[in-house]
């Protein structure tokens, strides 16, 4: 089953900012979703439509088949939210806060209380659970907030960035819950990230988007895929003699003269090093420097948006984004 | 609807009774009214003349009788300027319980802009409760808030000495001066928060705050009769609802009974927190949480 599904979604801020244009993507039910961009994408205002804080200016949006349009109060009560920013009541304390939650979602206080406990230990927040939020720190509070949008057992959970701004640490134990949420209560997710090592961990299928279009969706290995495979760059004192070695080879699919350097296409990058490497070593030619390297998101992100998500400026308008992020408060 | 109002207004009494701090600090000024301003500007001591010299060709009837009108001058005012009151303070303790309340109300928004600045609105919005919840718990618990402040300064101003003395005191008394408390401050905070509602800045609400306080306080009859008003003071006293919550009060204080007066002034008031509930919860819906 489908459990969120977009068509032709469209957002528009003050009839001439286009933050979201024209997508549509479907996320089926137990599965991890990431929608992987750059600042100022547009995926904060996706999951904001998706999630009825904001409606849309075009197209369809289902949420475990209520439309969030017509029926924004079904939608709330089937999805979990982590926001990007921190929600917490820093006055109260940790379990107050969770159960605040629990009964704006009618969950009985039986059942609330059991799972709150049970959740505080899943993410090792029991003994601070009476302290208040203030005292948090980053990582605490992030995991608080994580467990507060699955307090009334939602089909859906959305986050928003859920790791921005912590250390790796943290970071891993929350893809560790995550992933263990997926598996065991088979609880969809859609996540939104710029980490890309975030997206190839846990996404079962990843939609890159960039200046609000949807530029492709695919599982990351199926996208690793299109890339074609390892590149094995080496710099040896002959240049032209090795070059037409190692073009002999079976594997070789590719073979350039970047600068000082060979970069070599293969598939089997593994198997083809150690050859080049005796070759090179029969015939007398020097080796300096060898690397391989396997293609990762960040390739496939360079290759689809012209540009590496770690570069600051995203090329769209820094105005435009701040309006939006302004108008998205 | 009442079951998450009521979740969310215990929610901010729990982290307002958690610093005692904010409940005395909002204290100080309703105190300050009533035993400083109360006392050195009461009105009674002020033609209480008590050496005067005479010439003394005045004849000594002419002088007992001006000492004694000078002597009796305070019970002489109160009688005819302040409704019979048995001191100023009485008289204006209606009046401080009624600022009490537009003070607390004025920066009753101030919780909505908080939570919309540390994105705690942002989850109410996305959870399953009727946008008026969120609207009406800011509301009662402005509400809340003001009256237990008022029961404190009632305490207080009983206990000052010289301070607020009670012609009758019964349950009907109180229960009608708090019920009438209960509508001034619904109103006010229904205004108040609807207007907090879309402000993006804490400033904003300060600025309004401060701007409609002092004005609406003293062209009120909190602190004196509106008879000493010129006209057009008058005027805008007579459609301030401090002035009829101000009388209801001291009414009830001084004489005990309820009068016509006492059922107008009520009435009044009804009308006042009824119609900006009403306004309150349309901005509420149609305006204040919109994107």
């Amino acid at each position: 089953m489908e459990i969120v599904q977009v068509e032709n979604l469209s957002k528009v801020f003050d009839k001439e900012i286009v933050a979201v244009d024209n997508i549509s993507f479907h996320v089926k039910e137990g599965e991890i979703f990431g929608f992987l961009g750059p600042n100022g994408a547009g995926k904060t205002t996706t999951i904001k439509v998706l999630t009825t804080l904001l409606q849309p200016t075009n197209g369809q949006v289902n949420i475990a088949t209520f439309d969030v349009r017509k029926k924004p109060d079904s939608v709330r009560r089937s999805i979990g939210i982590v926001p990007q920013a921190l929600t917490l009541d820093d006055d109260l304390k940790g379990m107050t806060n969770l159960l605040l939650s629990a009964k704006l979602y009618r969950v009985p206080d039986k059942i609330a209380k059991e799972r709150a406990d049970e959740l505080l230990k899943l993410v090792g927040l029991k003994d601070a659970a009476e302290r208040d939020v203030s005292t948090y720190s980053g990582g605490m509070r992030k995991r608080l907030e994580l467990i507060i949008g699955l307090i009334h057992n939602p089909k859906v959970l959305f986050l928003d960035e859920p790791t921005l701004g912590l250390d790796i640490q943290t970071r891993s134990v929350i893809w560790d819950y995550l992933k263990k949420l997926n598996k065991e209560n088979g609880l969809t997710i859609f996540i939104t990230t710029h980490y890309l090592e975030e997206a190839d961990l846990l996404c079962d299928r990843i939609a890159i988007i960039d200046q609000g279009k949807i530029l492709v969706e695919d599982t990351p290995s199926n996208l690793k895929q299109k890339l074609g495979g390892d590149m094995i760059e080496i710099s040896v004192d002959d240049n032209v003699k090795a070059k037409e070695l190692i073009s002999e080879l079976n594997s070789v699919e590719k073979i350039d003269t970047v600068g000082q350097k060979l970069r070599i296409k293969t598939n089997k990058g593994d198997e083809v090093l150690p050859l080049i490497l005796e070759i090179c070593k029969a015939n007398k030619i020097n080796v300096k420097t060898v690397a391989l390297s396997k293609p990762s998101l960040d390739e496939v992100f360079l290759e689809y948006t012209g540009r590496s998500l770690r570069d600051t400026g995203t090329g769209f308008s820094d105005k435009a984004a701040m309006q939006r992020l302004w108008k998205a408060r | 609807m009442i079951i998450e109002t009521w979740v969310l207004v215990k929610r901010e009494l729990e982290k307002w009774y958690k610093v005692p701090a904010l409940i005395f600090s909002a204290l100080i000024q309703p105190v300050v009214w009533i035993a400083l301003f109360g006392n050195s500007f009461n009105p009674t001591k002020i033609i209480s003349f008590e050496n005067l010299t005479f010439s003394e060709n005045m004849p000594p009837e002419v002088v007992m009788g001006i000492k004694e009108f000078f002597a009796n001058s305070s019970n002489l005012i109160l009688e005819q300027t302040f409704q019979g009151a048995p001191n100023y303070l009485t008289y204006l303790t209606g009046g401080v319980l009624s600022t009490l309340i537009l003070f607390s109300s004025a920066f009753s928004g101030s919780s909505v802009i908080w939570d919309r600045r540390f994105g705690f609105l942002d989850k109410l919005l996305v959870a399953p409760i009727p946008r008026s919840s969120i609207y009406y718990a800011k509301v009662f618990s402005t509400v809340i808030k003001a009256l237990i402040q008022c029961s404190l300064v009632f305490i207080i101003a009983s206990l000052i000495p010289g301070g607020l003395v009670l012609a009758k005191l019964n349950i009907t008394i109180i229960v009608v001066v708090f019920v009438s408390l209960f509508m001034l401050a619904t109103g006010f905070a229904c205004l108040f928060t609807a207007m907090a509602l879309r402000m993006r800045k804490w400033e904003t609400l300060i600025a309004v705050a401060n701007l409609v306080n002092l004005p609406l306080l003293f062209a009120s009859g909190a602190l004196f009769p509106i008879s000493f008003m010129p006209d057009w003071l008058q005027t805008i006293a007579r459609v301030n609802p401090i002035t009829y919550s101000a009388d209801l009060t001291r009414t009830l204080f001084i004489t005990g009974e309820i009068t016509s007066n006492v059922i107008f002034d009520f009435q009044v008031l009804a009308g006042f927190s009824i119609s900006l509930m009403i306004l309150g919860s349309f901005v509420a819906r149609y305006y204040g949480f919109k994107e």
